[in-house]
């Protein structure tokens, strides 16, 4: 820990400091409406503290370079938006111990992102975890919520304990717990011991199983329904979100940037799980009638996209003329974690204390009953199903165009593009379901008026959240080239003369970037976000492409 | 003298010590305290738990939180041990400030370097001229932990923790 780091870590600091004082603070006083005021006000000088920081500051085992800055960004953002969301005091004692718990997983988000280390990035993991925890036996009293926090626990020390144990495995084959060492190590140009590269590979797969958990991918998912049926809308809108930013990170911090040369392996194991994660995340999800349930295999459906965006970047990232999977990963996660928080946003205004509205059958009618929150409701559905003018679309154009334009010369292109056809067939899938919510709101007689008593805070957070999903949909770029940033500083494949990618080591070459980037702010280096003429390219090609799959397949 | 046996000098003075704390406290014991004894009390276990019984019996609660607030110190001992060693070792202290990435790293590579594995790269080290006063950062880390338990600690105190209720 030098003083670099330090300074580095002043906006976490400032949430942790924060969280203990509103821990304390609840221990003292009787107050229950001032936590969730600290709070954002501690998340507002955090924002201020990330904004003022000098990006070049090089620290040891923290990275500052564009990714951890966006899932920074994207922290605070979450965080600030379920800070809202949870604002109304719970009905039993434990408000305080609620809200701090929720800022310390948005610092240990913000901690995961910039972890350049194995250790570091481990106990950031657990900063995540624990809180957790808590925060899902603290949401409800009842024994539905004991039992998904008990589930959630348990499964969650295992995946833990498979991805230390894959961590343990990349130690033991690269000498070092620096990301930067163990590339080093497995690159190529160290001749590493006979049998120490199986050892590589074993650690991928054991540390991309422990992640699955995390993001709730297929095997690993079926903690998922089951934990949000059981607890609140605001615990659930937390789980979809920040686990899943946090493992997708570790994976594209660990898959894509620490171990080359294991892309062949990798984006095949990536490839399959995405395949059926969505697949099964879509089917399952028709069946559900309670909406946190639905929402829940939603989101894994949803992993099922990302972690194809995922295995994009995988098998093509500098493919030239392909569209970039990385860019797509957290472009999609952004959109995905807007529209997801404002749905569980409008259901928790909608209800009140005493009754929270749990079945889809609730919202019947709610086009009549509460106009405006059926119009919110319907915005995150629309986009949740990817229909083009909202954010959702976009993302679903950026990862299902990055499938169709790898290269079909190999045998990845046509696995590629079947996955693709699969993708878009689930996305049709997810549109019945997805649609059936906006068809009950609009469609179907009121049978009461839901009593809106959800609070302020969480009606503020759900309008917040259908502003993005619009404003992101209309004006998507400066969200892409944000990605664009985050693909670019991740190190490459084949860091030689071919790119012009930074190259990677804090040893080896200074750090590339004087002036990283400022996310909004004219940006320093010209980057290529998909224009006009690749999306129209890639539209034409995908058809093509499409139609000769689907022959195939039907055949 | 035989200079040889001054690395078991510690080691020596360690196990001195454990007994001569376990042996002086039982002695203590014996001589200070009052002569009143009970069936409870000559239990192997003095803590109200009957020692022989049912393994499925039902344990009290109320112990449960007794051994949360336990652990809590017993790991911030844990942490200071390793603590006290690195603050107060130079080697420890320069590697953290030449070396660019990360204190844990290299403390790990150090290991790995030493037992079985041959890097064909090593990272360079760089001799390091000047001692370096990174003392404070290693005391200001250790301070913050322990506030930070003691802030445990007041949260424990003020939600009852602490009383047999």
């Amino acid at each position: 820990m030098t003083a670099a780091d330090l300074r580095l870590l002043v906006p976490e600091i400032v949430l942790i400091a924060a969280a203990v004082t509103i821990y304390l603070g609840g221990a003292f006083s009787t107050a229950r409406r001032a936590w969730s005021w600290i709070a954002a006000a501690a998340l507002l000088l955090a924002a201020v503290a990330l904004w003022s920081q000098n990006p070049s500051a090089d620290g040891g085992s923290l990275g500052c370079d564009a990714l951890a800055r966006y899932v920074q960004w994207f922290a605070l953002a979450a965080g600030a938006l379920l800070v809202s969301l949870a604002s109304r005091p719970l009905r039993f004692d434990g408000t305080p111990e609620y809200v701090g718990s929720l800022l310390l997983t948005v610092a240990g988000l913000m901690l995961v992102a910039a972890a350049e280390d194995i250790v570091l990035m481990f106990v950031a993991l657990e900063l995540i975890s624990i809180p957790t925890y808590v925060l899902l036996y603290l949401g409800r009293d009842d024994a539905e919520s004991q039992e998904s926090a008990a589930k959630y626990f348990f499964l969650g020390v295992l995946a833990s304990a498979i991805l230390l144990y894959g961590f343990s495995f990349l130690y033991g084959a690269t000498g070092s717990t620096a990301f930067s060492e163990i590339r080093a190590a497995l690159d190529g140009t160290t001749i590493l011991p006979p049998g120490f590269a199986v050892f590589a590979r074993l650690a991928m797969v054991l540390v991309f199983a422990g992640l699955c958990f995390k993001v709730a991918a297929v095997p690993f998912h079926f903690y998922a329904p089951d934990v949000y049926q059981g607890t609140t809308h605001a615990n659930a809108a937390l789980l979809s979100v920040v686990p899943k930013a946090a493992g997708f990170v570790v994976m594209a911090r660990i898959l894509v940037a620490a171990i080359p040369g294991m892309e062949p392996y990798s984006w095949g194991v990536v490839l399959a799980v995405a395949v059926l994660t969505m697949t099964f995340g879509n089917v399952m999800a028709l069946w559900q009638d309670d909406f946190r349930r639905l929402l829940a295999y939603s989101s894994i459906a949803q992993t099922g996209y990302i972690l194809l965006a995922l295995a994009v970047g995988l098998a093509a990232r500098d493919a030239p003329g392909a569209w970039n999977g990385i860019v797509a990963l957290w472009f999609y996660l952004a959109t995905y974690a807007a529209a997801t928080i404002g749905a569980f946003a409008t259901m928790e205004y909608l209800g009140r204390a005493e009754r929270r509205l749990d079945s889809v059958d609730d919202l019947a009618g709610l086009g009549r009953t509460r106009p405006a929150a059926a119009a919110v409701m319907a915005v995150c559905m629309f986009s949740l199903a990817g229909v083009p003018p909202l954010a959702g679309f976009w993302g679903k154009l950026l990862v299902f165009g990055g499938a169709l334009s790898v290269d079909t010369s190999g045998t990845a292109g046509w696995w590629f593009t079947a996955a693709a056809v699969v993708g878009v067939l689930n996305a049709a899938v997810a549109a019945a379901y997805y649609l059936r919510i906006v068809a009950v709101m609009y469609f179907r007689i009121p049978l009461a008026t839901p009593p809106a008593r959800g609070g302020r805070g969480a009606w503020m957070s759900a309008v917040a959240c259908a502003l993005l999903v619009v404003g992101i949909g209309i004006y998507p770029g400066p969200l892409m080239r944000a990605g664009n940033f985050c693909d670019q500083q991740l190190p490459r494949v084949d860091a030689g003369a071919k790119h012009h990618s930074p190259p990677f080591g804090r040893q080896k070459n200074p750090p590339p970037p004087q002036s990283a980037p400022q996310f909004g702010m004219a940006a320093t280096k010209k980057v290529s976000t998909p224009n006009a003429y690749h999306i129209r390219r890639t539209l034409v090609l995908s058809q093509t492409r499409v139609t000769t799959s689907c022959h195939i397949i039907f055949k | 003298m035989d200079l040889s046996i001054l690395p078991i000098i510690p080691i020596v003075l360690l196990v001195a010590c454990v007994i001569g704390l376990a042996v002086g406290l039982l002695i203590v014991g014996q001589v200070l305290n009052p002569a009143r004894p009970g069936a409870v009390k000559q239990m192997p276990y003095e803590s109200g738990m009957d020692p022989i019984h049912d393994a499925r019996r039902r344990f009290d609660v109320r112990f449960f939180l007794l051994a949360i607030a336990f652990l809590v110190f017993d790991v911030e001992l844990l942490f200071l041990y390793p603590w006290a060693v690195a603050g107060r070792n130079d080697e420890c202290r320069m590697m953290n400030d030449e070396l660019p990435a990360g204190t844990l790293s290299n403390l790990a590579a150090d290991i790995h370097h030493s037992s079985f594995y041959i890097h064909h790269s090593p990272v360079p080290r760089p001799p390091s001229p000047v001692p370096t006063t990174n003392r404070h950062m290693v005391f200001a880390g250790a301070m913050t932990f322990i506030a930070l338990l003691v802030l445990g600690f007041v949260y424990d105190w003020r939600k009852g923790v602490f009383q047999w209720r």
